[in-house]
């Protein structure tokens, strides 16, 4: 691995590097010692704000991993734009890509949280990422040809995803599907995707199979290579997480019973990261689906959508701790 | 105004505020909302709008050390607004109000994080004396600390209070002031919960009363869509009906109602003078989607003050 580590960002010569394409937001989650109720003034709350974005907690993730990751997003030209890209390249993401739209909102995402810790309802606004066209991509594409990944979320608009399939064929491609209500924007473009990691609801939505048992993986599996896809990673939340590839291989690791969760939010998100780590590093299958629970679980173990404690000591130390088997 | 000012003492915040057009789904993520920040809060609203209708404030509240404060004194200061004399907490979040409407209201989520408010204290008053003990008047809301009321109360009889309730639950320790309050200016529920009626849309004339023999000088009473009354000891009383519009976005015009009771008593009007002024500000604010009309001047509401006096709309 010691060739993805260092700091470099220089074009010329530059260490090899993960693109990670998408979108860029603030995540204002509502705390509650009360229930919240609806239709009344609820004032005894605690509203914490931080950086967010799906595709830019990856870009953190593996910033804090050392792998260089440069972030392809915009922001709003508001002051929530202005705390993402300092804590954003403060946490060591090469935001120089980043463009600032104007006279735009940055991507916001609210979720109201019971005292429980159930969600009462979530929302987001992601017009800002909207305005990111196939000509942004364009402008950026001597860096793009570079990258030795292509981390991609299905939130792009389609022309940008249709031009980096047109235009970067033959560098890897990653797509975290994030939301099954994101499905349809990419089902017809599957095929650009040679490693799709897909929550179990996803992937229900866009194999139409219920995931019920292990045969239903397989088929599941079956449906998503016969869209053009090589590899597949399923996370089946407590139950662990489920990998397949078109070669043949077939990974299940489990869930550590024994693992204290604080906050599920982002585990999603460092999986991924995790995923993209593996491929930088040359690592097969079960290195990678090792590498990539690791880093979900340090998540879970964080209030913060990105646990910004984490590092790669402290994931291969849990990638020690684990065992994984083939089913 | 000859180099007075006015001292707004209260709350600020940012209110984001969402809306959508689709149904909501609770329990899951809704991704069509439209979210807008303003910067809020009663009390440095009304000292915005004052500062729009041409008069000065200067701005006691406190705020924090996040990416909020910034916002809140930076557009706070554009509009006009002396904040040299706000208190920022370190390692605070600043207040901020979220409120989320569905499509013809089928949710409503409104959260508040109003901790900062324990930060409006007697002591960071008593750090600003002479401003206070030199103002025309304080105009204020009932989100400070107990232990601040009776600070103000107490060390500046001299100094008229106006006073806006803002929120029924303020009521009770509204009360205990009453009697030592230049302007008292309340909604319909505010007045029923001060006089202790269980109905808000009882008798506005006996609420009226009520109030006034309580103790402040002069009381003005909205009631939304039937209009607005007003009251003072020497026996003058008005009432006027609501103007004829259509209201786009209610919230703010209470804030701008009051802020223009002042502008009015800067100006010298009487009461009936004071009433339609009140009340065309009002309109202004209510008709455009903003909480603050950001074209809000005293030459645009006089405008608007003939316009419906010709119009023959108010009962005179």
């Amino acid at each position: 691995m010691a060739e993805i580590q260092g700091g470099n960002t220089h074009v010329a010569g530059r260490r090899p590097f993960v693109a990670c394409c998408g979108t860029t937001g603030i995540d204002i989650a509502i705390l509650s010692r009360q229930e919240i109720k609806l239709w009344e003034k609820n004032n005894d709350i605690l509203v914490k704000m931080s950086c967010g974005g799906m595709m830019r907690n990856i870009a953190e993730n593996l910033a804090r991993l050392g792998v260089s990751a440069v972030l392809f997003s915009n922001v709003g030209d508001d002051l929530y734009g202005q705390k993402i890209l300092q804590d954003s390249a403060d946490a060591g993401i090469d935001m120089s890509r980043v463009r600032i739209e104007e006279g735009c909102t940055s991507n916001t995402f609210i979720s109201v949280d019971q005292p429980d810790g159930e969600m009462l309802v979530g929302l987001g606004d992601a017009l800002c990422s909207d305005r990111l066209g196939a000509a942004y991509f364009e402008e950026n594409m001597l860096l793009l040809q570079q990258a030795s990944l292509l981390v991609l979320c299905p939130a792009l608009p389609a022309e940008c995803l249709d031009f980096i399939a047109r235009k970067l064929p033959h560098i890897p491609k990653l797509l975290d599907m994030n939301s099954a209500g994101l499905v349809e924007n990419v089902r017809r473009r599957m095929a650009m995707v040679d490693i799709l990691k897909v929550n179990k609801y996803e992937a229900q939505e866009l194999t139409g199979i219920a995931l019920r048992q292990q045969p239903d993986l397989d088929m599941a599996a079956e449906a998503v290579f016969a869209m053009g896809v090589k590899q597949l990673y399923i996370t089946l939340g407590d139950r662990g997480a489920y990998y397949r590839d078109t070669r043949g291989t077939r990974l299940f690791a489990a869930a550590r019973p024994d693992l204290p969760v604080i906050n599920t939010t982002g585990s999603g998100d460092s999986f991924t990261a995790g995923i993209a780590y593996g491929h930088m590093a040359g690592y097969a299958p079960p290195q990678s689906m090792k590498f990539a629970m690791a880093c979900a679980e340090i998540t879970l173990q964080s209030a913060d959508t990105v646990n910004s404690e984490i590092t790669l000591q402290r994931v291969l130390a849990a990638v020690e701790s684990r065992r994984e088997q083939a089913l | 105004m000859s180099g007075g000012y006015t001292v707004c003492i209260g709350d600020s915040s940012v209110d984001i505020i969402g809306l959508t057009d689709q149904p909501v789904r609770l329990g899951d993520k809704n991704p069509t909302f439209r979210l807008s920040a303003h910067t809020g809060g009663a009390a440095r609203n009304m000292a915005e709008n004052l500062c729009r209708l041409g008069g000065r404030a200067k701005l006691l509240t406190c705020v924090g050390d996040d990416l909020y404060a910034q916002q809140i004194l930076r557009d706070s200061t554009a509009a006009g607004i002396d904040c040299t004399a706000v208190r920022q907490v370190p390692d605070h979040p600043s207040s901020s109000c979220i409120l989320l409407n569905g499509p013809s209201g089928d949710t409503c989520v409104a959260v508040g994080d109003l901790r900062i408010c324990q930060y409006l204290t007697g002591d960071y008053l008593a750090q600003h004396r002479a401003l206070l003990a030199e103002a025309e008047a304080v105009m204020m809301c009932m989100s400070l600390q107990p232990d601040a009321l009776d600070y103000l109360f107490d060390e500046f009889p001299q100094v008229p209070k106006v006073v806006d309730v803002s929120a029924t639950e303020h009521a009770a320790l509204a009360r205990r002031y009453l009697a030592r309050i230049d302007t008292l200016k309340v909604n319909e529920f505010e007045a029923a919960a001060l006089v202790g009626q269980d109905d808000p849309k009882h008798c506005p004339e006996q609420m009226l009363e009520a109030l006034l023999q309580m103790g402040p000088t002069r009381v003005f009473l909205t009631m939304g869509p039937d209009g607005a009354m007003a009251g003072d000891q020497s026996g003058g009383r008005v009432r006027r009906p609501a103007l004829p519009l259509k209201p786009v976005n209610t919230t703010g015009a209470g804030d701008c109602f009051t802020a223009a009771t002042q502008y009015c008593r800067t100006q010298g009007y009487d009461l009936a003078q004071t009433v339609d002024f009140c009340q065309a500000a009002a309109a202004i604010t209510m008709t455009c989607e903003a909480c603050i009309a950001p074209d809000l001047t005293d030459q645009k509401v006089l405008r608007w003050v003939q316009r419906y006096q010709k119009g023959g709309t108010h009962s005179g």
